[in-house]
């Protein structure tokens, strides 16, 4: 196991970086400044020490610092914004390598690529107290059973090319992380998963606490995130129906995102598909398509057959029929529209009632003076 | 000596959003004469203040807000994300009362650009409000409540009391 300190003033940024390397037997730890990382040096056998910083001046002070402390280590340096010269300074203060923030999965890759050693890392199951597939799991009872104990350490989700972590004090969950989500937003998705290792390692270093609700509560709210899930996929047809997009949609309508969404429902994809394809919180994708399903920019897949097949019947008629249809068509929608012209929607709209705005002046006072 | 209680609507369709807002918020749940979920912010001699949690989409909601609305000085709502679902809700209260409802946006990079999109959307709503945030949760709802109150004020300087409907 290769072992990384990562000293970033703000956890989020370590969060960030770790969630986008792909799985690999390193083991990140973070560090708030160099002093807390100079207390704790003995902790591990450090093979590189990553600084993170978003001003330049900072990053230089604690270059020095390292390598005036233990200059054999190598050191990985990242900060927004770099000019030519100040790389070059890093490159000269000792800098092993230098990337600018924000840092792509791909050059992480290439970089932890270079290093051969941290690919032939001995058999890394040895080093973890717990692993398993949550193919057979279900997150949450996984999450319960380590929370019941009185467990420190840090539960790792990886599943393909995606990681997170729950990181876990006296059985407390205290902190979570994956992509740029929030803390409490990371559990209920990395929880939710269907397929992926998990594993646990005791960890006395954990992150200052970031969620929280107790772990009822959490629970709680993963019940909800269920629930939720639930009651949106009750919307949809049966799991093994596929979702085409509508023939007639016009693509350029959408922006870039929500575009390559509906591009991969083009071909057709069951709803199980869309869950492992998409990376986030699901349920936020769910009320999209759910949308999107009762706008009919996506369709079951009888429907979409039965369109496609009117269509081609439609292409293979006679031009001239083809145009009296449209003429006829177009006018019995301008007879809808009129008849529906006749009769607007009578929604009673509640008045309002408040009067005593005396009291608003009390209660401004009030709420000043406190 | 006489005690009052200001009332106030939260219109939310994610319980999380006031979680996020205010992590440590103590939600309290009762189920008669209505069932609502509601926060209480005590000022001093006794005064109240009631923020009632509704869900526009919940059936369960409807009489209760139907109810109460009317007789609040204001809603509120949180602005999170600009898409459609927001718009539709919007709309969805507007054509369903009279109430004045105020926008709550959080001060993130994305303020500016949220504000104008609003503004383009043509709601007859009242202003915005910014949702800053104090040390506790109970400095952060006296906080926003005094900015709009604030608000309520300069437009009842503006443009006088709204009269009361005259059919009661």
């Amino acid at each position: 196991m290769i072992h990384v300190a990562v000293i970033a003033r703000e956890k989020s940024w370590f969060d960030q970086i770790i969630t986008q390397i792909p799985s690999l037997p390193i083991s990140f730890r973070w560090f708030e400044n160099c002093s807390v990382f100079f207390k704790n040096q003995e902790l591990e056998d450090w093979q590189l020490i990553y600084l993170i910083s978003d001003r330049f001046d900072l990053l230089q002070e604690e270059l020095v610092q390292v390598k005036e402390q233990i200059p054999e280590i190598p050191v990985l340096c990242t900060v927004p914004k770099l000019r030519q010269s100040q790389r070059q300074l890093l490159h000269q203060l000792g800098a092993k390598e230098v990337f600018p923030w924000p840092v792509t999965r791909q050059e992480m890759k290439y970089f932890f690529k270079s290093y051969p050693e941290f690919f032939i890392a001995k058999a890394e199951e040895d080093q973890y107290d717990f692993i398993g597939q949550l193919d057979f799991v279900d997150g949450v009872e996984l999450l319960r059973s380590f929370c019941t104990k009185e467990n420190t350490g840090i539960l790792t989700f990886n599943w393909d090319e995606r990681n997170g972590r729950i990181e876990i004090q006296n059985g407390q969950i205290v902190h979570a992380a994956y992509r740029q989500l929030d803390p409490l937003t990371s559990v209920l998705v990395l929880t939710s998963w269907h397929h992926g290792q998990v594993s646990f390692k005791e960890e006395s270093f954990i992150s200052k606490r970031t969620i929280m609700l107790t772990n009822k509560q959490i629970f709680d709210e993963c019940l909800q995130y269920r629930q939720e899930r639930e009651h949106l996929l009750q919307a949809f047809p049966p799991e093994e129906v596929k979702l085409f997009t509508h023939p007639d949609l016009n693509f350029e309508d959408f922006g870039p995102s929500e575009r390559s969404w509906l591009y991969k429902m083009y071909k057709g994809r069951t709803i199980l598909e869309l869950r492992d394809l998409y990376e986030g919180d699901f349920n936020f994708m769910l009320k999209k398509l759910k949308l999107w399903l009762e706008k009919q920019y996506i369709i079951p897949e009888e429907e979409y057959h039965s369109i496609r097949a009117k269509k081609e019947a439609e292409m293979s008629t006679s031009g001239l029929t083809r145009l009296f249809r449209k003429i006829l068509k177009s006018e019995q929608k301008e007879k809808e529209k009129e008849t529906s012209k006749e009769q607007p929607p009578v929604q009673k709209k509640l008045p309002y009632l408040f009067a005593s705005f005396e009291n608003l002046q009390i209660f401004k006072s009030m709420v000043e003076e406190s | 000596m006489k005690q009052s209680i200001l009332e106030i609507a939260i219109i939310t369709d994610n319980r999380k959003q006031i979680l996020d807002v205010w992590p440590q918020v103590n939600l309290k749940e009762c189920s008669f004469p209505f069932e609502v979920h509601y926060m209480v912010e005590e000022l001093e001699d006794q005064n109240r203040i009631f923020l009632y949690l509704f869900e526009l989409e919940n059936a369960g909601h409807l009489e209760p807000m139907e109810k109460l609305i009317p007789f609040l000085p204001f809603c509120l709502m949180f602005v999170d994300e600009l898409d459609e679902s927001f718009v539709k809700k919007i709309s969805d209260y507007t054509s369903r009362f009279e109430t004045p409802l105020y926008l709550v946006m959080h001060e993130d990079e994305k303020l500016k650009e949220k504000i104008s999109t609003i503004a383009h959307l043509d709601f007859k709503l009242p202003e915005f409000v910014i949702l800053e945030k104090q040390a506790t949760v109970s400095r952060t709802i006296r906080k926003l409540v005094k900015n709009i109150l604030d608000k309520v004020s300069l437009h009842i300087a503006a443009e006088g009391k709204p009269e009361p409907p005259e059919d009661s």
